[in-house]
């Protein structure tokens, strides 16, 4: 410091200004050099693509035999080995599996961003709010996901499965409803400790808004917890949508899941082991991926706290 | 070379040290040779990042590596056994048996080096029956009373029992010496065991220190202050940039400085005897800025599930004064005396029970949202600690300009002009206005503080604490960036800190408070050298003063059978002498 001297013959904005490093890019930076970490991203990012973008296979010619209509029937060619045709063989009633496995990722995948999604907005915005107000509104905010953490989730479940039918959507209210009450009391204990830092009063004797306050000064700096939190709960989403698609109470045929596709698997486990196998290979490597990511991203966000 | 048998204790020849970060290898300590005897106070002074504490820490391999990693020396450790111990080298069962032992550490915050889940009688008894595990609990524990009330806990067999959070900073900071000292090592590395603490208390710690010297003890001493060197070593290491650059007897030392740095630091503490920075003002006559009248703040103390208040706090308790244009207000005390409390009241951070602010003929406190947006701007406060003042996730450009475009003052085309104006005029590179505060060091995030509340152009400013972090050499270039600031813009400031000798430098009037009382006020010349009120007496009496003999006298009794010391040293530093 003290470079007094040389300051004052400075034009008043310099022309090339340095570029600061930011705290998010700098994670970003220490996670390039997690190798496991990156690969899962890849690997996470190479089964996404091909959930997401394989459907549309369909309009091309060249690549819509790859990826036949899932739910089209070859009654000739039933239960036959990965060949040509049928990259991961077909099942009982003719259909290409490596088809169902991409549509039903796609399902599965979305269930699992989407109430991610959703569960984790609802979840900062209300720990935020939550603690920073404190006192009384806090307290009967907590006591509110109190009352939703005891809710028994299966029967909540079928209860709203029996009143609404078996729709998507509910799948989604269902689990946001779950999920982000957990998130909620991640936040707000990190905005607890977050307030009390003299920036957050600095902000205040600035006379800046509440809102502001939480949205642009409290809610960025909780970027960490959150992002880990996040990259943990799509797993646990997902394994929950195949659950409920292996009770029955998840997605409905012809629509299928990872979960349902599992379920039908394992009902014919002992004659065609690949019904089983490749579903549960595609589900358990975007877990595995996740799970390794996350705690990749756990060690980039809070570089002190890693290993040693 | 020293012989063995000497007096000797400690030797460190030529260690080295690499902290292997992201990028690159950055050298912490370079070729440090040093030595210790047995019973001297050895102070290793230098500023933060300087190695002082890598330094000391090598001794028992307590940093962490990776990243840190020794790249030659060794450090020879004449302990119980025959023959010197290098403990660079010997494997960690052995160290472990040397560590608390033969060797103990003092950490410097006492808030968090006592582990929160044990009782302190227990984690005192601990250290005992890991080392000799013949030892009964109930043994242990008498030995730990013995050790708590040895170190000026009153009533330990009660005290004990109670875990850490119950015990005051400062008995907790005792409990950790009476932790160090209850194996009775043969050398104790205090790591700013006292600069967390009130200088009050700091005279406490020293007491003791000098204790464990007397008991034949070493201690390795490191601080920034060279104030605390003067009172307490026998001899000093100065350390800057990774390297020794100078050592010697202290009076000597002291006395004629050789190295340019160390006569910066000896300048840069703060004395007593400064004269201000800037000119005096005394307004006379004048309506005042702010006019606070018979100011209480009590905290509802609330238990139960729906959190009813069962008793209060009295942090503030009837306190008054003015503040005039252009005058900076000292208010001085020890850790909950209430000062700090004073200034967030008058910010509005924490709300008052009862009593009135006059700003502008309105009445300040508790104002509703609304009310209270045109004051935000006219006040601002600046805080103590520079690592969490600001967001880390914002820009300096950012956070310069919130406020000014919150309030309107600023349309978004002028932002980075104004951002740039703004870093000069607290001395900073303007070219630094998109990095982020981490980027930044403790010195240089203090001067964006302090940009940032001058940026909405305030009246008045509050600075809590504002230089306390910092090094004594940076601290005196805040104290002036300050005070340039203030006669630039004709501000207002509300000066709080524990530190006697820095109020003296930069304050016109200085109140003295103690438990949220206003025990003595006046010009600071006045209350400085003609202090009324015992408790003033007492703070004044506790400030470190390097050069003054009768601080040192005490060290002289101590040190009766102690090796190194040299009295008679008649050169004293050219500071002056306080008046008494």
């Amino acid at each position: 410091m003290s470079d007094a001297a040389s300051i004052d013959s400075m034009p008043v904005v310099p022309e090339k200004v340095e570029k600061g490093t930011s705290l998010t890019r700098d994670a970003w930076l220490r996670l390039q050099k997690n190798k496991l970490a990156m690969i899962c991203l890849w690997v996470f990012a190479a089964i996404a693509a091909l959930c997401f973008i394989g459907p549309y296979f369909k309009y091309i010619p060249g690549l819509r035999e790859v990826l036949p209509d899932p739910n089209a029937t070859h009654l000739s060619e039933r239960s036959q080995l990965p060949n040509a045709t049928y990259l991961l063989g077909s099942d009982h009633l003719g259909r290409d599996i490596f088809s169902r496995v991409v549509h039903g990722g796609r399902v599965s995948l979305m269930v699992g961003l989407l109430a991610t999604l959703v569960s984790i907005t609802i979840g900062v915005v209300y720990g935020a709010i939550s603690g920073y107000a404190s006192g009384r509104t806090d307290a009967v905010m907590m006591r509110i996901v109190d009352i939703l953490y005891s809710m028994p989730f299966m029967i909540m479940v079928i209860i709203l499965t029996t009143m609404f039918g078996n729709q998507l959507w509910l799948l989604f209210v269902a689990i946001g409803a779950v999920e982000w009450v957990t998130m909620a009391r991640i936040v707000r204990g990190q905005i607890m400790s977050l307030k009390k830092q003299e920036f957050v009063e600095a902000a205040v004797s600035l006379g800046y808004s509440d809102a502001r306050i939480i949205f642009r000064h409290l809610i960025p700096n909780t970027i960490g917890p959150v992002i880990v939190y996040t990259t943990l709960t799509v797993p646990s989403v997902m394994l929950l949508e195949a659950v409920l698609s292996y009770l029955g109470l998840g997605v409905q045929p012809p629509d299928s899941s990872w979960g349902t596709l599992i379920k039908e698997g394992a009902d014919r486990m002992q004659s065609d082991p690949a019904l089983l196998v490749f579903p549960a290979i595609f589900f358990s490597a975007t877990l595995f991926c996740l799970n390794f990511l996350g705690d990749g991203l756990r060690d980039a966000f809070d570089p002190k706290s890693s290993k040693d | 070379m020293p012989d063995p048998t000497s007096n000797t204790l400690l030797e460190v020849k030529s260690l080295s040290v690499t902290f292997q970060t992201e990028e690159k290898l950055v050298p912490a300590v370079r070729d440090v040779s040093f030595t210790v005897k047995k019973g001297e106070i050895l102070g290793l002074v230098g500023e933060s990042g300087s190695g002082k504490t890598v330094t000391a820490m090598s001794i028992v391999r307590l940093f962490p590596r990776p990243p840190g990693r020794f790249d030659s020396g060794e450090i020879l450790f004449h302990g119980a056994s025959q023959k010197p111990k290098d403990l660079l080298k010997i494997p960690v069962e052995e160290l472990r048996k040397i560590r608390g032992r033969e060797i103990s550490v003092i950490f410097q915050e006492p808030m968090t080096a006592l582990s929160p889940l044990h009782k302190v009688g227990d984690q005192l008894a601990e250290a005992v029956r890991i080392h000799n595990p013949k030892v009964t609990q109930k043994e242990a524990l008498d030995t730990a009373a013995e050790w708590l009330d040895k170190v000026g806990i009153p009533d330990p067999r009660e005290r004990m029992k109670a875990f850490p959070y119950q015990f005051s900073g400062g008995m907790r900071q005792r409990a950790m010496i009476a932790m160090a000292l209850i194996l009775q090592p043969k050398l104790i590395i205090a790591d700013e065991p006292t600069t967390a603490l009130d200088v009050t208390l700091q005279q406490q710690i020293f007491e003791l220190i000098l204790k464990m010297k007397q008991e034949d003890t070493s201690i390795v001493f490191i601080t920034h202050d060279m104030g605390v060197i003067w009172e307490l070593a026998d001899r000093v290491l100065v350390m800057k940039d990774s390297h020794i650059v100078e050592r010697g007897e202290v009076e000597t030392l002291f006395g004629n400085p050789q190295e340019a740095y160390t006569k910066e630091l000896l300048a840069a503490v703060p004395k007593l005897t400064d004269p201000p920075v800037g000119n005096r003002q005394y307004p006379e006559g004048e309506a005042p800025l702010i006019e606070v009248k018979d100011l209480k703040t009590w905290f509802p103390v609330k238990s139960g599930i729906f959190a009813h208040t069962v008793g209060h706090v009295k942090a503030v308790d009837g306190v008054s004064f003015d503040i005039f244009k252009n005058e900076t207000v000292g208010l001085v005390g020890e850790s909950g005396s209430g000062k700090t409390t004073i200034g967030r009241t008058l910010l509005g951070l924490d709300k008052s029970t009862e009593g009135s602010a006059l700003y502008d003929d309105k009445n300040i406190l508790n104002l509703p949202f609304k009310e209270m947006l045109p004051f935000r701007r006219k006040m601002q406060m600046i805080f103590q600690d520079p690592f969490s003042s600001l967001n880390p996730r914002l820009t300096i450009l950012d956070i310069l300009t919130e406020g000014l475009l919150e309030h309107g003052l600023l349309n978004g085309k002028d932002r980075k002009d104004e951002a740039a104006r703004w870093l000069k005029e607290v001395h900073l590179d303007p070219d630094y206005m998109n990095r982020y505060p981490h980027e930044f060091s403790g010195g240089q995030r203090q001067r964006i503080c302090v940009a940032r509340a001058m940026a909405v152009q305030p009246e008045f400013v509050v600075c809590d604490e504002a230089v306390s972090a910092l090094d004594v050499t940076i601290q005196a270039k805040v104290i002036d960036l300050l005070v340039e600031l203030k006669e630039k813009f004709g501000l207002s400031y509300l000066f709080i800190s524990h530190d006697l000798s820095v109020v003296k430098r930069i304050c016109d009037r200085v109140l003295v408070l103690h438990h949220g009382v206003v025990v003595e006020e006046g010009k600071t010349e006045d209350v400085v050298s003609d202090p009324q009120h015992p408790y003033t007496k007492k703070l004044i009496s506790a400030v470190p003063v390097p050069g003054d003999k009768s601080k040192r006298a005490r060290l002289e009794i101590g040190s009766g059978k102690a090796n190194g010391v040299k009295s008679g040293d008649s050169s004293l530093p050219a500071a002056p002498k306080s008046e008494e």
